[in-house]
């Protein structure tokens, strides 16, 4: 298994801030990932440190085995990136932002790009500053794929665009994916939105990777359970705890379980299964509580 | 990347070039035009005699009419390249970060030391180009300022050296002060006002006594007519400066006693009573040497600042 991207201990200070703390964590080649954490969490960080638009003060960022501290052009020459807010140039054409592409990247697909954009039904000669988000979306997309990239970052690419522009600009990515076998990371808020087009996660919380792994596989090894309160000793020593939620007899628990547990169900505990919302909502609460509690 | 320099500035090139030809050509109309009507007015021989009549004034008047608007212009060809350089070079790195573009163009595929030394390359060859142009027609232009030739301490100011090389000067203080602020506007103002006073320092100080120290005379008589005489004042036999009391009475003293019948002037009286002019001036010969150092301070601090400003591109975050 080919790692597209692994974060080795990386750290990023802000001046008093601990944007990023001995983050660790690894993306295999070929997946879709979704990156989610709360505001502040570092996603943003991370991803300008894995294409040297920023530089880790401690620890790396490797994407295919290469730093972007040791060499930013063999970085750059297979990553294509996509900011927040998909910054383009106002008073530039979309034929002159396919044509910066091509004069800035030694590898670039012209009539990839250009076919990409057609497909989108956005004219060639018309002004960045005119389109819609979702037209300056997929202008921005195509950017970063003109150069056939073998990975694909993309930071908040859902946010600002309504949602049948959502919708296509998903369905585009997922096939685009499919076809080129493009490894592709995108951050988001959206957890519907992950559930249905990545199949991977990474959470961040507190600059630190929470978890990260295949999200069936993930999903599959957390369950919630209720009891009465007695049982939390039983749920403690016999899976880890992620979050919890008490009243005065009753505790609520999301837990991982690292191998099967023979629940001793029918005595008031029960246990079922957690769907993607639950699982990322219970590992942000935690994140914050520790935060806060630190 | 020297297309997207191109694509991305191509109307601010346009722009200055417009405003140098907007500017430079009605003057320049104007100073072709002055010397036959100089000529024509017979201004040279009023010149000439400083007891000039009625007729004189006249022609003055005349002249002033004519071409007096072109003063305005002269503070131009002086100001300008000072005003351009920082409206040109303050938002060349900071725009990019106001409109985050600086994520979009560092990611491609070129590093960002190539990204800015090529913009700051072609930046500071199109200014200095357009520099270059004002300074070649000033010589022109002036001969509208004045109906009295320039002299060469004046014309100084509008040579291509001092005007290349404050334009280039200024491009680095507007890119180095836009890199560290990252606002176009906060590094605007911080160009001006930083290319404001460097200028004054030069002018008032550097220019006159530092680049070269000036010659010391103690006498008016043997000092070239076409010296450029910085300062001219009293002092006692120790070189220290003598009050103006002393002076009102010296000179008193010479015009009462009918000194002036026997000695040339009343510095020689003066210096039999312990009073010595000292007089600092520039000879003309030095005029090129004192254009090449400062053109050399401009530019090695030009080279220095671009330098600074891609380091701080490097090293920031983008």
């Amino acid at each position: 298994m080919s790692l597209a991207l692994e974060a080795v201990n990386v750290s990023k200070r802000f001046g008093r801030v601990l944007a990023l703390n001995d983050c660790s964590f690894a993306v295999p080649a070929g997946r879709i990932v979704g990156l989610v954490g709360p505001n502040g969490a570092g996603k943003t960080t991370l991803l300008h440190i894995a294409v040297g638009l920023a530089e880790p003060t401690s620890g790396r960022v490797h994407v295919f085995g290469i730093s972007a501290r040791e060499d930013v052009l063999g970085v750059l020459s297979r990553v294509g990136f996509v900011a927040q807010e998909r910054p383009l140039y106002r008073g530039f054409t979309v034929a002159d932002m396919l044509e910066l592409g091509r004069r800035l990247n030694a590898r670039w697909d012209f009539a990839y790009a250009r076919q990409r954009v057609a497909n989108a039904g956005v004219a060639l000669d018309r002004k960045i500053g005119s389109l819609s988000g979702g037209e300056r979306a997929q202008v921005a997309l195509s950017l970063a794929l003109g150069k056939r990239p073998e990975l694909l970052l993309l930071d908040e690419p859902l946010g600002g665009l309504d949602p049948l522009a959502r919708r296509s600009f998903l369905q585009e990515l997922m096939s685009t994916a499919a076809e080129s076998g493009v490894t592709v990371i995108l951050t988001s808020h959206e957890i519907a939105a992950i559930e249905r087009t990545c199949d991977y996660l990474v959470i961040l919380g507190r600059g630190r990777a929470e978890l990260a792994g295949d999200i069936d596989t993930v999903v599959g090894s957390h369950v919630a359970v209720t009891a009465p309160s007695r049982y939390e000793e039983f749920i403690r020593t016999h899976s880890a705890i992620v979050d919890t939620e008490r009243t005065e007899r009753q505790i609520s628990a999301l837990v991982r379980v690292s191998q099967a547990v023979d629940w001793p169900t029918g005595n008031g505990l029960q246990v079922r299964p957690v769907n993607l919302e639950e699982l990322v909502l219970a590992y942000l609460r935690r994140a914050r509580l520790e935060r806060t509690t630190k | 990347m020297i297309w997207l320099t191109y694509r991305q500035h191509r109307w601010e090139a346009l722009l200055t070039l417009a405003v140098i030809v907007i500017l430079g050509l009605p003057n320049l109309i104007a100073g072709l035009q002055a010397p036959s009507v100089i000529a024509a007015l017979g201004i040279p021989a009023c010149v000439a005699n400083p007891n000039f009549g009625t007729e004189c004034s006249a022609a003055f008047n005349q002249f002033g009419r004519q071409f007096g608007w072109t003063s305005y212009f002269s503070i131009l060809f002086v100001a300008l390249p000072a005003l351009v350089a920082p409206f040109l070079g303050a938002p060349l790195v900071s725009r990019e970060h106001e409109f985050r573009t600086s994520l979009l163009v560092w990611a491609q595929g070129i590093t960002r030391t190539r990204w800015l030394v090529t913009k700051i390359v072609l930046f500071a060859a199109v200014l200095a180009g357009g520099a270059w142009l004002l300074a070649a027609i000033a010589p022109i232009a002036a001969q509208a300022w004045s109906y009295r030739p320039a002299r060469w301490q004046d014309a100084f100011e509008w040579s291509p050296a001092v005007i290349v090389g404050t334009a280039l000067f200024a491009l680095a203080l507007g890119v180095f002060a836009g890199a560290l602020t990252r606002r176009a506007l906060a590094a605007m103002l911080i160009a001006l006002v930083a290319i404001a006073v460097a200028r004054g320092a030069v002018i008032s100080q550097l220019r006159p006594t530092a680049f070269i120290p000036p010659i010391v005379a103690t006498s008016h008589v043997g000092i070239p007519p076409d010296a450029w005489v910085i300062s001219s004042d009293y002092v006692d036999a120790n070189g220290n400066p003598v009050g103006i009391d002393r002076l009102i009475q010296l000179n008193n003293e010479f015009f009462r006693t009918g000194s002036r019948a026997v000695l040339v002037s009343s510095d020689d009286y003066y210096a039999q009573n312990g009073v010595f002019v000292r007089v600092k001036y520039q000879p003309r010969e030095r005029e090129g040497q004192l254009q090449g150092i400062e053109f050399t301070l401009y530019a090695g601090l030009a080279v220095a600042l671009f330098a600074a400003s891609v380091w701080l591109v490097r090293r920031r975050p983008a």
